[in-house]
């Protein structure tokens, strides 16, 4: 009975994919999304479509998108937002461009350097005017200063989001055994690698939950040593924006408003995250998502003409780091980049 | 009212008694009890917990073991050069088919080493070994693979769900495989959760107990509440709830501490005692959880009996003493009948034959001499009464008779134009001992006397009966005032009782020569009031009161005597009188009043001081005859 029960749940999954994608290719080891792992509106009917991709697995870090939808704010503008699964096997850069994804969310340094290759990225909302980046090591392990990291090894991000580490690195001209990393924070945890790059918002509360006391910790914040670049921000590419120029706006401002309701609502918000990040089978508690959350919120709690804007010294700051460090950059100028630039 | 008398009820007095004497030493002895028993209580719960606990490690490491011992076979075989990959495949499909708790076996190499795809998982599926390929992109950043390899030593990785082959939730061992002292890839032995899960699960201590797995990095692996495995961690829960010491819990169960602590947050714990202990084996933690309700509710229940027993022996002791003393107190209720009718003039009520005890025979018995006593004391009060009426008649005939000795106040006595005269006599009692008198002996002398005889009664009405009666009597021999006092002096000595003496102030005035001869034997000074208002005052005695010494020789005094003048005559009823701070008015509160007179007549002059006086007493009950006799001489008309 069980077998037959399996066999059907796998055809109709089949028949789901084969007619939501237009019989597209599926190539999860490429980072591809497929539907079943997407959050989508119950009102759809008679809506635009828009893809959205996270930069990383679902958590509060885009809870605004999250209540956003809920709440309706994307179907008063017309549109039906599917939420797609990102992470570290989604990379939303390849996703944009292969069409998987019609909106997604990465860092600006990752954003410009990118870009080089097509030069057709389009900042639609620049969400963190900050970077929460962070590198960490145990004193414990004989780290106590930047200068204690000669030698040493560290653990770093496989994707783009190690860029700003990377400038750090070459900028104190540290010499160290780079290790790339997934998700997982265990490798530092067991002493495998002796720093490793956290978001202030995500693994530095993981190492917290791990039973790791912050006064154990050296840390460097980049924010604080004049590494403070934008981080994520809603990138589409130019052909999807000409062509759907007031859904992308209507896009922003949903999502934005759903930034606020979220902050706004805090409690509300938690409980929405955890539900959607146990419908995805994703480990979650409580204290983790509000702490991510409230850090989050210090990006919004500006003059409400600041949120979501790219500031030009923003971009050129960026540009100037990933060059500084020899890296390639877009050729686009700060208002073919960022089209909403006053 | 009646509420009142039975709080002082024999009964609720001694059941109150009762009630505090128990509760004292019950909860003394609750008390001790608790302090003993609790920490018992405490050892046999921490050693029935870690027994358990010891026996749940104990099954727990065996299955790793198991594991591990399978693994050390394998490698063995793999770095033997006498199989190739099918007959190794072979080898590892039998392990599986033949260990249960091997759920499947990978080998997986860096991508470096991977340059023939070997990297492969083993798993049964439908009991089909299959062989599935693996990519290193799948799998070289995940924990798995990456710590062992990274460390280049074996390790247990914590849960973590196949998505890729058995579709289960797994616990692997890996083990880095060397050549020549290059690490070239991990080996992996799955085992599933779920068989560590039913070993934990299913334990349960006492009424709310269970046990729970921790990983090496705090999380919940295994919990009742499904929830909780794999989302929260120790210290997620602590950091929920801001509890400080589930942290510090938690930092010793993952240092692989064996401890066992009470938690009192509001935690999923509760207040509850956990005793945790370590896997060796994969640096997990088992916690087991009692409540601490169910650690002392054999306590509570030995504490909840001994109240009980408490209270029913408060409440059977209260009974007896209820109706014991109910029936003591009942021949006390009828004796009380009784007295009260005896108190209210029968005599003759009849008392209860006896009591129930000893000491109310003996009050039953006391009580009926007493009222025997009681009668014959009536009796003789009643003839006592009948006496003593009798002589209160005689008395109140001896006050007329005395009463009538004073002469009566008339403008002129005995129509003597020369004199005006008014007394008034305030006796203290029924019958008084002062006496006042005047009356003319002749034509030209008019004689007066203030006396005072000491104490009161009877013997000091007679004796001032006699000193009237023998003055008027001797007052008509044409005695000089000094004779008058002498023979009066020697009457008394030889008539009246020993105990009794007389102090006196006898006067005669001569109308013709305007002339006072007086004699004042030892009372209360003359006072001589002038017409334009002065005074003097006559203060020196003659002699000491009468009554005492025979014989004894007394002398006068003579005053020229002015129209108009006023003599003043007091006994010590007015100078000794008191206020209520106890002061005497005294000669100078005399003298002060007669200051302050603005009278014209003798009748002004007595009522004027009188009033004083009384003012001066205001509430003060009189304890002394009052006696005050005015006089004036020839008042200019």
């Amino acid at each position: 009975m069980n077998n037959k029960r399996e066999t059907l749940a796998l055809l109709l999954l089949l028949l789901s994919i084969f007619l939501l994608t237009g019989c597209k290719k599926s190539d999860k080891q490429n980072g591809a999304i497929t539907q079943s792992n997407m959050e989508q509106s119950p009102y759809s009917t008679g809506l635009f479509t828009i893809r959205y991709l996270p930069v990383w697995t679902h958590q509060a870090e885009f809870a605004g998108v999250y209540m956003a939808q809920k709440k309706g704010f994307y179907n008063d503008k017309g549109l039906n937002v599917l939420i797609q699964t990102g992470g570290p096997h989604y990379p939303p850069y390849d996703n944009l461009q292969d069409g998987h994804s019609d909106i997604v969310q990465m860092s600006l340094l990752t954003a410009i350097k990118r870009d080089s290759e097509k030069d057709n990225l389009v900042n639609l909302a620049q969400l963190m005017q900050r970077t929460y980046l962070m590198l960490v090591g145990k004193k414990s392990r004989g780290i106590n200063s930047i200068a204690d990291f000669n030698g040493k090894r560290i653990g770093l991000w496989k994707t783009d989001d190690r860029l700003l580490s990377l400038i750090f690195l070459q900028q104190h001209k540290l010499n160290m055994d780079i290790v790339d990393l997934d998700t997982s924070i265990n490798l530092f945890l067991k002493d495998g690698i002796d720093i490793m790059n956290v978001m202030r918002y995500n693994e530095y509360h993981q190492l917290q939950q791990a039973g790791i006391d912050i006064e154990d910790l050296f840390t460097v914040s980049f924010a604080d040593i004049g590494l403070n670049v934008a981080d994520n921000g809603l990138y589409t590419t130019r052909e999807f924006y000409e062509k759907h120029s007031k859904h992308c706006r209507d896009f922003v401002d949903a999502t934005i408003e759903g930034w606020l309701y979220a902050i706004n609502n805090q409690e509300e918000t938690i409980s929405t995250v955890l539900e959607i990040m146990h419908k995805h089978h994703l480990p979650a508690n409580r204290p983790h998502q509000k702490w991510m959350l409230n850090e989050l919120s210090q990006d919004f709690m500006v003059d409400s003409s600041q949120i979501g804007v790219l500031q030009k010294s923003q971009f050129e700051e960026a540009k100037r780091l990933l060059t500084e460090q020899n890296m390639p950059i877009t050729s686009q100028t700060y208002n073919s980049f960022y089209p909403y630039a006053k | 009212m009646q509420s009142k008398q039975e709080e002082r009820g024999l009964a609720y007095q001694i059941i109150v008694f009762i009630f505090f004497f128990l509760v004292l030493i019950f909860s003394v002895f609750i008390g001790i009890t608790r302090f003993l028993f609790s920490e018992i209580m405490m050892d046999n719960s921490r050693e029935t917990v870690s027994h358990l606990a010891k026996e749940t490690v104990y099954q727990i490491e065996g299955r790793l073991s198991a594991i591990v011992d399978i693994s050390q076979s394998i490698i063995t075989l793999y770095n033997s050069d006498y199989l190739n990959r099918n007959e190794l495949d072979t080898i590892l499909n039998d392990y599986i088919y033949e260990f249960d708790t091997l759920e499947s076996i990978t080998i997986a190499y860096a991508p470096e080493y991977n340059k023939s795809g070997d990297s492969r998982t083993i798993y049964h599926f439908k009991n089909k070994a299959i062989s599935q390929e693996l990519h290193p992109a799948e799998y070289q950043y995940l924990d798995w693979f990456q710590i062992p390899y990274e460390l280049k030593s074996k390790c247990w990785t914590d849960p973590w769900y196949d998505a890729s082959s058995t579709k289960q939730t797994v616990i692997s061992y890996c083990v880095p495989i060397f050549i020549k002292g290059n690490c070239i890839g991990v080996m992996r032995f799955d085992t599933k959760l779920s068989g560590l899960q039913r070993i934990v699960s299913p334990l349960k201590l006492k009424r709310s107990g269970y046990a729970f797995l921790v990983s090496s990095i705090g999380t919940i692996i295994t919990h009742p509440a499904d929830s909780i495995s794999f989302n929260e961690s120790i210290f997620s829960l602590a950091e929920e709830t801001k509890d400080t010491q589930l942290r510090e819990l938690g930092k010793k169960m993952i240092q692989g501490e064996t401890d066992f602590i009470r938690l009192r947050g509001n935690t999923i714990f509760n207040d509850s005692w956990i005793y945790f202990s370590p896997l060796l084996s994969n640096n997990w933690s088992l916690g087991i959880v009692i409540a601490h309700k169910d650690v002392v509710r054999d306590l509570n229940l030995l504490l909840i009996i001994q109240t009980l027993f408490s209270v029913i022996i408060f409440i059977s002791i209260s009974l007896i003493v209820y109706y014991r003393t109910f029936s003591v107190s009942k021949p006390i209720r009828l004796f009380t009948e009784v007295a009260t009718k005896i108190g209210s003039g029968d005599f003759d009520a009849q008392l209860p034959p006896s009591g129930n005890s000893y000491e109310i025979d003996h009050l039953i018995h006391s009580f009926a001499v007493m009222q025997k006593s009681l009668k014959e004391y009536i009796k003789n009060l009643e003839i006592t009464n009948a006496e003593k009426n009798r002589i209160l008649a005689e008395v109140q005939v001896a006050s007329e008779i005395q009463r009538k000795l004073i002469p009566a106040n008339t403008e002129h006595p005995y129509k003597v134009k020369e004199i005006r005269c008014y007394g008034i006599l305030e006796p203290a009692g029924e019958i008084g001992g002062d006496l006042y008198d005047f009356f003319p002996v002749d034509e030209s002398h008019f004689f007066f006397v203030i006396a005072d005889v000491a104490g009161k009664g009877i013997v000091t009405s007679m004796t001032m009966i006699m000193v009237s009666t023998y003055l008027r009597t001797i007052s008509t021999y044409n005695f000089t005032v000094n004779e008058i006092m002498k023979n009066l002096n020697n009457f008394l000595c030889t008539q009246s009782s020993a105990a009794i003496f007389v102090t006196a102030l006898i006067g005669i005035i001569d109308l013709k020569n305007d002339e006072l001869e007086f004699s004042n034997a030892g009372h209360t000074p003359l006072f001589l009031r002038k017409l334009n208002g002065t005074y003097e005052i006559f203060a020196d005695t003659h002699s000491n009161p009468l009554g005492v010494f025979e014989n004894m020789e007394i002398g006068s005094s003579q005053l020229k005597l002015d129209k108009g003048d006023e003599l003043i005559l007091l006994t010590d009823g007015v100078t000794e009188i008191m206020n209520e701070k106890e002061d005497f008015l005294g000669i100078k509160g005399v003298e002060s009043i007669i200051q302050n007179l603005e009278t014209t007549n003798p009748e002004q002059t007595a009522k004027q001081i009188m009033q004083y006086v009384h003012n001066f007493a205001q509430s003060i009950p009189q304890r002394d005859d009052i006696t005050i006799l005015v006089l004036d001489y020839k008042y200019p008309e």
